[in-house]
């Protein structure tokens, strides 16, 4: 039986006072007459030797009324009993090692071989054992059968030496789907021939709050299986980590180099806030001072550097584990737009179409020049593939346009501007065929608008919100009508009049977009509208191939090597099989193989995918939850129901572990209720002995002599 | 001329030799036999004394000058020491005495196989029996709470047996009021008398300053005898036992081992303030256990009414 409040057993002490009082009793019936009782006091009852007790039964009853009382204070409960199978009487015992980035802090690791070493020793004769390191993953070290097969004498030596080989890495610690996964390995290796006394889960870990447990929050944990903690802990609590963080979009809107910027994150028990940040290359510039409070995360630009490479490492330094003081950077390559345009307009015409054109795309005014214009008189079909859109304005010339046919079958895009009927020829030319007619729309109103846009399109996406699709704005004084006998046309836009505006033609491997209106002030004030420059921008993006602009990846992530390649590379076709390679920081290579191009990073730093005469650097760090070190609160084993084992927890966990014992102490306590039972009995025995003590004292009164 | 100088009181061991033990005395039932037997026994232990001559102590004497009346000359001291002595205030000597005996129920309280109130009558009876043999009026106060009985100290035939009876008579034994008797003589004694007060004094002490005064102030003289049973003086019982009080029935568990100490602190407390209260009040005290042999406790008696009579003839010359 256990008790509640032991403390309360000590009222039990209390039974001695009826003993007493039973020795002291006077007997009412020795009177003697005096005098006069002027010169005396009533006396206090002391014991002698010659005191006895006269009625046993009394003084029982009283010592046992007591005694109850004292016992249901105590709030009594009996602890569920652990059913003990039947069968040999081995215990399963999995030990679990932690193995992530924050392992290799000071001699953690070598305080988790201790461990390892202790528990290795203790095994007993028929104990099942299995020991594996986990981070993202579980490793075997030793599994089940392996620990059968050794001999008893070799196994601490076998478990320490292959656990010295796996060492701690740099991945992060799922220590939830660690300890589900470890229970499914006991549970696949219990045979039906026996069953083990008890199952336990040894994790010997930091025990950061950097691990994940997400998997154990809807798990329904086994009731035999309990988790017995091992921490390893830290003396230096000071960390710090950096996670790198670049904006492309400085560099985009040409501000320069890509800006680098880095976020470092002060640990919870950390004591220091004062850190310095510089880069790893020689020559750059001095360190830069930082301020982080503990507990807190700051974002900082990176010193400046006198070189602009698209890769880097920034160092932290300041604090005492150095495991996570490195940031790599790999940064994409900015590709500006280019786009080609061929028409017979002059070029500052501001009644044509490409004067428009061209300052929408940044000729003038010190921006990017993003026309490309032909190298000779026309364009080639290798100028055409270089550039990300081929713009036709009417009058483009026949070898225009047959580089242009050639770049779209190659998968490029032409975007036609039908600004009068000669269009069509120019169209069909593109086209290959003869399916276009174009004829002048006879607008009744004194303009057309543009009703249908298809927002859910890539073109008109931008402009889906509600604040930017109102086109209503824009007149169309004059636009082509468009027939087309080609069954594969879409319509991404059509005036108020029902007649196409936008149509978008798919040619072999590339698309010819139809514009039946030009933007210059002859057929409407498109181009006077703030909506025209993001309108042309958003044509020519869904013309190029998608971008990658990702770079930077963590430890254990995989990534697609070929993708990485072909999006960063402006390219769409990759790969023979022994083609694609990675090489690490070490600068050893590996093959990917082409139908299953992921690559699995362990350490961080700068990788390098190669394909033949492409190579693309990126980058892989420390996961950032890594560098949140600080043992986990009280509440960690509480919040996630995971049994702990009595009287083996540290310090810090030990709490939690006794607080959800005394809460399932109480439970058991408030369903037996064996209180009330023993509150009852001592009701029984006071009132029987009420009785007892007035019937004797009847008798003895009636005995009393006269 | 200055009266005889007393002898020097014998040792009261000398005097216990052949007295009756009290217990063998009060076994007899004739309340006046015992008295005359005391008496008796006092005088024989007198005169086995080396003191003789003790009685003409209670006269006052002078040196036969001519003109005396020779009626009074004092020939047996003549024939002692062959000189000529006149009595002077023969009849002066006479006194008027009042025994006033304590009957209330603490009285009745006894260990030695008699009750206080038993030896009060007897020590009463004693002393009626001496005075009225010397010639002394006698007179008697009975009371508890209030005076049960009384007669006016006389000496005539049959007053001696007067008061043997009323001290016979049993009592109803009440409650104990020090100041009843006192006062019954300060409103029906006149004339100045002795009086003898024979109790336990159980009772509180505060309102008899006022009455000693004004005995005092009537020229009466006092005795007190304190008396008290040896249990009550020793309190020397071992067993604890509910104690019961003899006046007001009132119960009190007493472990006699663990109260003695602290009881006789307070009795002695008690006696002494009597005694200071009896002495700034000129008043004799005299504490009597039941213990002791009534002889003994009449010689005391007498002794000390002596020498308060040389003191008051030492005044009176000068």
């Amino acid at each position: 039986m256990n008790f509640l409040a032991p403390l309360f057993l000590a009222g039990a002490a209390v039974v001695i006072l009826p003993v007493l009082f039973h020795l002291i009793r006077r007997s009412v019936r020795r009177r003697r007459e005096f005098s006069s009782l002027m010169f005396l006091k009533l006396s206090p009852p002391r014991l002698v030797r010659r005191n006895r007790i006269e009625h046993w039964l009394l003084l029982l009853l009283r010592c046992a009324a007591i005694a109850l009382l004292a016992l249901a204070f105590a709030r009594p409960f009996l602890q569920r009993p652990v059913a003990l199978p039947p069968g040999t009487g081995a215990r399963q015992l999995v030990l679990l090692v932690d193995r992530s980035a924050s392992m290799r802090r000071e001699r953690l690791w070598d305080d988790a071989l201790g461990h390892l070493r202790r528990w290795a020793q203790q095994a007993g004769p028929n104990d099942q054992i299995a020991v594996y390191a986990f981070d993202r993953a579980l490793k075997p070290i030793v599994t089940f059968n392996q620990w059968t097969e050794l001999a008893a004498g070799g196994r601490v030596q076998t478990v320490l030496e292959r656990a010295g080989q796996i060492g701690p890495g740099w991945d992060i610690s799922d220590t939830g789907r660690a300890l589900i996964r470890a229970i499914e390995i006991m549970d696949e290796d219990r045979g039906a021939d026996h069953a083990p006394r008890e199952r336990k889960i040894v994790l010997i870990s930091d025990l950061q709050e950097g691990s994940k447990t997400e998997a154990l929050n809807r798990y329904d944990w086994p009731d035999d299986v309990q988790v017995l903690l091992e921490p390893v802990r830290a003396r230096n609590v000071n960390n710090a980590g950096i996670q790198p963080l670049f904006d492309l979009e400085e560099d985009a809107r040409g501000k320069g180099p890509a800006l680098v910027r880095c976020r470092i994150i002060n640990d919870r028990q950390s004591a220091r806030a004062q850190f310095q940040l510089r880069w790893q290359a020689p020559g750059t510039a001095p360190a830069l001072g930082v301020n982080v409070p503990p507990a807190q995360a700051r974002v900082f630009n990176a010193p400046p550097r006198s070189q602009t490479n698209s890769i880097g490492e920034l160092l932290l330094a300041g604090d005492d584990s150095d495991f996570d003081n490195h940031a790599f950077f790999a940064t994409p390559a900015i590709h500006p737009l280019r786009v080609a345009l061929a028409g017979a307009e002059p070029p500052n015409d501001p009644a044509g179409l490409g004067f428009y054109l061209r300052r929408a795309f940044g000729e003038g005014g010190g921006q990017p020049a993003g026309i490309v214009p032909p190298a000779g008189v026309a364009y080639s079909e290798a100028e055409l593939r270089e550039v990300d859109c081929i713009f036709l304005t009417g009058g483009a010339g026949a070898a225009d346009l047959a580089a242009a046919r050639a770049a779209v079958e190659g998968g490029k895009t032409a975007v036609v501007v039908v600004k009068d009927s000669a269009a069509a020829g120019a169209l069909n030319q593109l086209l290959g065929r003869e399916t276009a007619a174009v004829t002048e729309a006879n607008i009744s109103s004194q303009y057309a608008m543009l009703a249908e846009i298809q927002f859910q399109h890539p073109i008109f996406a931008i402009f889906a919100d509600p604040r930017f699709s109102d086109f209503t704005k824009i007149h169309f004084w004059k636009h082509r009508r468009l027939s087309l006998r080609d069954e594969n046309v879409r319509v991404l836009a059509r005036f108020d009049d029902g007649d196409p505006a936008l149509v978008e033609i798919p040619l072999a491997a590339g698309r010819i977009l139809v514009l039946t209106a030009g933007w210059h002030p002859a057929d409407s004030d498109l181009a006077l509208s703030s909506k025209f420059v993001p309108l042309v921008h958003s044509i020519v993006e869904y013309t190029r191939p998608p971008r990658q602009t990702r770079l930077m990846f963590h430890v254990g992530e995989a990534i697609d090597i070929a993708g990485l390649l072909n999006t960063n590379t402006n390219t769409n076709a990759i790969a023979t099989a022994g083609s694609l390679r990675v090489r690490n920081p070490q600068g050893t290579e590996q093959p990917v193989p082409a139908l299953n191009p992921l690559f699995t990073p362990e350490t961080p730093g700068i990788y390098w995918a190669l394909h033949h005469e492409r190579t693309l650097p990126f980058a892989v760090n420390l996961d950032p939850a890594e560098s949140r070190t600080a043992m986990q609160g009280n509440d960690f084993f509480e919040r996630l129901n995971v049994p702990l084992e009595a009287g083996t927890a540290s310090s810090e966990v030990k709490s939690a572990g006794l607080i959800q014992r005394r809460l399932q102490n109480e439970e058991l306590e408030g369903r037996q209720k064996l209180w009330r039972n023993l509150v009852l009995a001592a009701i029984g025995v006071l009132l029987v002995e009420t009785w007892l003590g007035g019937w004797l004292t009847r008798r003895a009164l009636g005995n009393a002599p006269a | 001329m200055s009266s005889a100088p007393g002898p020097t009181p014998a040792p009261e061991s000398q005097f216990r030799k052949g007295f009756i033990d009290p217990q063998a005395l009060m076994s007899i039932r004739n309340l006046e036999l015992r008295a005359r037997i005391v008496v008796q026994g006092f005088w024989h232990g007198l005169h086995r004394s080396p003191f003789h001559g003790f009685s003409v102590e209670f006269t006052e004497y002078r040196a036969y000058a001519p003109g005396d009346d020779p009626r009074y000359i004092d020939w047996r001291l003549y024939a002692r020491s062959d000189r000529y002595y006149i009595k002077k205030f023969e009849e002066e000597t006479n006194l008027r005495c009042i025994l006033s005996v304590d009957q209330s129920h603490s009285m009745g309280f006894g260990t030695i196989g008699f009750t206080k109130a038993e030896y009060a009558r007897t020590l009463a009876a004693t002393l009626a029996y001496f005075l009225f043999q010397q010639g002394d009026a006698i007179g008697l106060i009975t009371f508890d709470d209030a005076v049960r009985d009384f007669l006016p100290p006389r000496h005539r035939r049959g007053q001696l047996r007067h008061v043997i009876l009323r001290l016979e008579a049993p009592s109803e034994g009440k409650a104990t009021d020090l100041r009843v008797p006192m006062r019954w003589m300060l409103d029906h004694v006149r004339k100045r008398s002795l009086f003898v007060l024979i109790s336990d004094f159980f009772a509180p002490l505060e309102e008899l300053a006022k009455v000693f005064r004004s005995l005092a102030a009537c020229g009466h003289q006092v005795v007190i005898f304190h008396l008290l049973d040896p249990e009550e003086s020793n309190f020397d019982s071992h067993d604890p036992v509910l104690f019961q009080d003899l006046e007001s029935r009132a119960e009190l568990f007493i472990d006699p081992p663990v109260a003695r100490a602290a009881y006789l602190e307070r009795l002695e407390t008690h006696r002494r303030k009597l005694r200071d209260l009896c002495q700034s009040h000129a008043i004799t005290y005299q504490p009597v256990t039941t213990s002791q042999p009534l002889e003994v406790v009449l010689f005391d008696f007498l002794r000390l009414q002596l020498s308060r009579r040389k003191r008051h003839v030492r005044r009176t010359r000068q």
